[in-house]
């Protein structure tokens, strides 16, 4: 029955992108007429915009048009409509795009900006996430209350404080009474850059008759045809989305970012299309970027290990809009204990806004930065205890039956096990750990685990859809609405859909580049979603398909349509494979030798819904998710304490995704979602000075893993408890390869040194900081031996 | 308040390629403060792209021959300012005797920049942080300079001045560098602290050890590189070097080092780092 699922087919979209062949945004300079945009930012955190004098920019020639704030005030944004197309009243973050011109060239457009005076009023900023939480003073957003909100957030009054997500469950003070030991700690990770390989272009183009298209390098592009018509005030109908091949997105391509402002310079241009394209510096100050984090967490643990009482407070560093990191809050909000079954819970979920770059989606939504707290805190209680690491997480993880997310919807029984990930991690990890030892007394070797899980979010009616239309020769096209940005599921979808119509895979064809009046629909490409919603859109939309050429089939061969089956382009009743027509001969309609036909072009249709309720406002309770994957990921670390570097030795992953559809293209997620991981961990920080400016645009000083720097080993277990109403079984798995990495990395440390780190990243400074701040004497007492030893 | 702006573009500029080292002094001679020379252009494209300099030439070195050629006589060896770091690399000579150049420019930048990157240019851009730099300092490397008047050579210690500054006129060109044959039996090496496996110098450590003389040199610790001679202290074998006899060498080194707290490192752990590269260094030499 399966030709391909389960097999590591080649990538379809592979010889396009290696050969070069392969359109990006970037590419697109075939549409006559176009201008380059560009875009003046603000220089300062916090003020009001006095005047704005493009007089001497209007004069240069080749200046077509140039806007500000005021030439459309609308909000835009996806949750939270708090974001201006080009700054209105006041800036609220250095790299705030506030005027943006359109010309013929390039080195026009930078001439003119130069020119342009924009004169402001500094007010007091603020950056600190803390601080920002209690301030009432001083507000990023006077207006908040103004704001369109989607119903699910909960922004706060007079406050900096743009989402409150409560998670709620039994008698927090009745679960530190049972608990026989205490745990108080604090934890953070700054905010970082997606460093996606390609900086963000958007192509607008805003018709004489009022229609829009637009071509950018967006992963969700239906989200940016709707959000436009809002933006616009205009159907959707009147509305082109384009989104050609991405060179990486990771979630900071997932909302909707420069297209209006691309829209709004082609409206004033006379109509003509433009063309905005990032630099790399722009990139990094002016488009959205990871929410940090802060947490604080108290633990209630019994002497045998259970844990009576869970109380978090998160605070996400949103930077200066929240529209969309608002829902990291919430999704991290609902998930906030991790993978565990805790009778006791109070955890508060805060998205505040600073005077910063705002933060969008990021890959792993806060699952990432939840587990750093939570895997970490797992630790710690752990040694002091003196119990087995795992051992101590299986008698608290998820079983099926029990609360997830800590509230009353159970987990089903089908969703996967934790507990065989965190088994398979730690057979690999744990046997040889006290064999080796190094010969330099001040290498210190050790290993750590974090078991973790994570579901898409996404609103409860979020929705896929595909269509199959055959060709006159038995090949098909499938269209989804999803995007290809590297994660390879348009490959794995072809080959659902290969086996489902017993086509050679050769003769699928899915398109690479996305088209919103061409595709069919999906709601974005985010959270692991896409192989198991539009995954599962595409069997229907096969099945469908299937339906109406064995309702003609039926009629020729007279047999019933339930008896039919297609394998090999070939239609023939189970077991009488040579009682068959060929697809070829069905797909345009049946013609009988006389003349006469029946039938006619097979278009299959299929959808799927989300099946979620909307969480309780008080308590969180509800089914936030359509599945969770469960994964642990552990790593055998050597560091050196004289220099605080670490070498990764192996790293190993154990993931229950139900089925693996590509087994390739999930050890690609793999590994390159756990160096990208590895990078958070070890070296990436937006660092800012004291006004607010980013001191790291570039790559020289925002640090990303180097191909010397990923681990000598990894290892990969994908387990298979099938989830029944998945493709397959199949769950989603992009984000799940980096969650457990960095709190793995922390828990290591601490095994090889007994040094423990609380804040990201862990660079060698920071660890040398730490061991000197932990451990006084041992660097001297090292160094001594250093000199010794012959 | 000027406008800051991120450029895409580069600015306008004329570029000339000359083909002789001759054609290269009359030029400079004609354009003087008003060009700028391109090597391998790793630096001055970013620079001219952020506008930190506006040229109104720029004199391309990349097809004078005369200036990419890498010679090992008796006594020395001699490399043309615009030989591209891979090709240097490729010379096994410099692996054999000039062991701390060889670890430095296997190091500096990654691959696909040292196919671009220059000897000449890592030294004229006059970073503290080139990686060239100490390695050049211990193994008593010259610098060759013309210019259309004169030719000078000096001791590459004089060559930097400051951050990003050197000693050259506006008329000059760094021809070559000339770096004398080691004693039989020299040990040298480069080390370098960095954030990741590719990139620049937290600090960078070069030391130079034969029966005449032991030398570091430091780079991203002070304005320009340093060069600190430890010969008194008569290291001869692993033996001589203990903890206390460490702790009077550094007592030496330590006072000439002044780092800066940036977002790379902060200053105490640049020292820390030099402290650590040093012991290592200085051991391995005398193993």
């Amino acid at each position: 029955m399966n030709n391909y699922v389960g097999k590591s087919v080649a990538r379809k979209d592979a010889k396009e992108k290696v050969s070069g062949l392969a359109e990006y945004a970037v590419d697109i300079d075939y549409i006559p007429n176009l201008l380059s945009g560009k875009f003046l930012t603000s220089p300062i955190a916090h003020a009001r915009i006095v005047s704005i004098d493009t007089t001497e920019a209007e004069k240069i020639p080749g200046v077509v048009a140039i806007v500000t704030g005021k030439d459309w005030p609308v909000k835009i944004g996806l949750y939270a409509g708090d974001r201006d197309i080009l700054a209105v009243e006041k800036v609220v973050w250095i790299g705030q795009p506030v005027v943006a011109l359109a010309a013929e060239s390039e080195i026009i457009a930078e001439k003119a900006l130069s020119l342009i005076k924009v004169e402001y009023q500094s007010l007091e900023p603020i950056f600190d996430p803390k601080k920002a939480m209690e301030s009432k003073d001083i507000l990023v957003h006077e207006k908040m209350v103004e704001y369109n909100h989607s119903p699910a957030f909960n922004p706060i009054p007079g406050t900096n404080i743009a989402n409150h997500f409560k998670l709620r469950k039994g008698d927090i003070e009745d679960g530190f009474n049972k608990a026989d030991e205490i745990f108080e700690n604090e934890f953070s990770m700054p905010q970082v850059s997606h460093a996606y390989l390609e900086p963000i272009v958007s192509i607008g183009h805003y018709r004489k008759d009022g229609s829009i298209e637009v071509w950018s390098s967006a992963q969700s592009p239906f989200t940016v045809r709707y959000l436009l018509g809002i933006t616009f005030a205009t159907p959707t109908s009147n509305i082109t989305v384009h989104s050609p091949f991405l060179g990486g997105g990771f979630g900071g391509k997932a909302g909707l970012n420069f297209e209006p402002l691309a829209v709004l310079l082609s409206r004033k241009a006379r109509n003509r299309p433009v063309k905005l394209m990032l630099t790399r510096e722009e990139n990094f100050r002016s488009a959205p970027i990871r929410v940090g984090m802060v947490a604080s967490i108290k633990t209630g643990v019994t002497k045998q290990g259970k844990i009576t009482a869970q109380q978090i407070k998160y605070i996400w560093d949103s930077g200066a809009c929240a529209d969309y990191a608002v829902n990291v809050g919430r999704a991290a909000g609902y998930v906030s204990i991790g993978p565990y079954d805790i009778e006791n819970i109070k955890s508060d979920s805060y998205t505040v806004y600073t005077n910063k770059p705002y933060a969008t989606a990021f890959r792993g939504f806060g699952h990432l930065e939840l587990h750093w707290v939570i895997e970490r805190q797992n630790e710690i209680i752990t040694k002091k205890l003196g119990i087995d690491p795992v051992a101590f997480r299986k008698l608290n993880t998820l079983k099926p039956g029990t609360g997830i997310t800590g509230n009353q919807h159970r987990l089903r029984e089908d969703a996967g096990s934790i507990d065989e990930c965190l088994d398979k991690v730690w057979i690999d990890l744990s046997p040889k750990k006290d064999k080796i030892k190094s010969f330099d007394p001040w290498i210190f070797r050790g290993i750590g685990i974090a078991g973790f899980m994570k579901g898409p979010a996404q609103p409860p009616n979020s929705a896929s859809s595909a269509y199959v239309k055959f060709n006159e020769d038995g090949s098909a096209l499938v269209s989804v609405g999803t995007s290809e940005m590297g994660q390879g599921t348009l490959t794995s979808l072809a080959q659902i859909a290969a086996d489902e119509l017993g086509l050679p895979f050769e003769k699928i064809k899915i398109r690479g580049d996305r088209d919103t009046d061409r595709d069919a629909y999906t709601w974005q490409t985010v959270g692991s979603r896409s192989l198991f919603m539009d995954g599962n859109a595409v069997k229907n939309a096969c099945i469908n398909a299937k339906e109406q050429i064995f309702e003609t089939v039926s009629q020729v061969l007279r047999v019933p349509k339930s008896d039919l089956t297609i394998k090999n382009e070939l239609v023939f009743p189970r077991g009488e494979p040579w009682k068959h027509l060929s697809l070829s001969e069905v797909v345009m309609g049946y013609m009988y030798p006389s003349g006469e036909s029946i039938g006619g072009p097979v278009i299959g249709h299929g959808t799927y819904m989300a099946k979620m309720t909307i969480l309780d406002a008080n308590t969180g309770a509800g089914n936030p998710a359509i599945f969770e994957t469960f994964g642990a990921q552990g790593v055998e670390i050597e560091l050196n304490a004289l220099t605080g570097e670490i070498t990764i030795l192996k790293l190993v992953s154990a993931f229950d995704i139900g089925k693996v559809i590509n087994p390739q293209l999930c050890e690609g997620q793999v590994i390159g979602g756990s160096v990208m991981a590895l990078s958070i961990a070890t070296s990436e920080k937006l660092q800012y000075s004291d006004k607010g400016d980013l001191l790291n645009p570039s790559f020289v000083d925002y640090i990303i893993s180097r191909s010397g720097d990923i681990p000598k080993e990894f290892i990969t277990h994908f387990v298979e408890n099938p989830q029944e109403d998945g493709p397959h079984g199949a769950r989603g798995i992009g984000e799940l390869t980096m969650i457990g990495v960095p709190a793995a990395l922390g828990n290591a440390i601490s095994d090889a040194i007994g040094v423990e780190i609380f804040d990201l990243p862990i660079t060698s400074e920071k660890i040398w900081s730490e061991i000197q701040k932990q451990k006084p004497t041992l660097i001297s007492n090292l160094k001594q031996k250093m000199m010794e030893g012959i | 308040m000027k406008n800051t702006i991120s450029f895409s573009t580069l600015p306008d500029f004329d570029l000339l390629t000359p083909s002789s080292l001759n054609e290269v002094l009359e030029l400079l001679n004609q354009y003087k403060e008003k060009s700028r020379l391109l090597a391998g252009g790793t630096d001055l494209l970013i620079e001219l792209r952020q506008r930190l300099k506006a040229p109104e030439v720029l004199i391309d070195l990349k097809k004078v021959s005369d200036l990419q050629t890498i010679r090992i006589t008796d006594d020395e060896l001699i490399i043309g300012a615009v030989t591209p770091i891979i090709e240097i690399l490729t010379l096994p000579v410099v692996k054999e005797e000039f062991n701390a150049l060889y670890q430095a420019l296997i190091d500096l930048a990654d691959e696909i920049i040292r196919y671009r990157a220059t000897l000449g240019g890592n030294i004229g851009t006059a970073s503290p942080a080139a990686d060239s730099a100490a390695p050049l300092y211990v193994l008593d490397a010259q610098i060759e300079i013309s210019s259309l008047s004169d030719a000078r050579t000096i001791p590459i210690t004089q060559f930097f001045t400051g951050v990003k500054s050197n000693i050259l006129s506006t008329d000059e060109v760094i021809t070559s560098i000339r770096i004398p044959r080691p004693l039989k039996g020299t040990k040298s090496a480069f080390m370098k602290a960095k954030r990741s496996s590719e990139d620049l110098a937290i600090v960078g450590v070069a030391c130079l050890h034969n029966e005449k003389r032991t030398s570091l040199a430091y780079t991203a610790i002070a304005p320009t590189p340093l060069l600190i001679d430890i010969t008194d202290f008569k290291l001869e074998k692993r033996e001589d070097l203990n903890q206390t006899i460490f702790e009077r060498i550094w007592e030496k080194i330590l006072p000439n080092l002044n780092p800066i707290d940036d977002v790379r490192s902060s200053k105490k752990y640049r020292i820390h780092m030099a402290e650590i590269i040093t012991r290592k260094i200085l051991k391995e030499a005398l193993e």
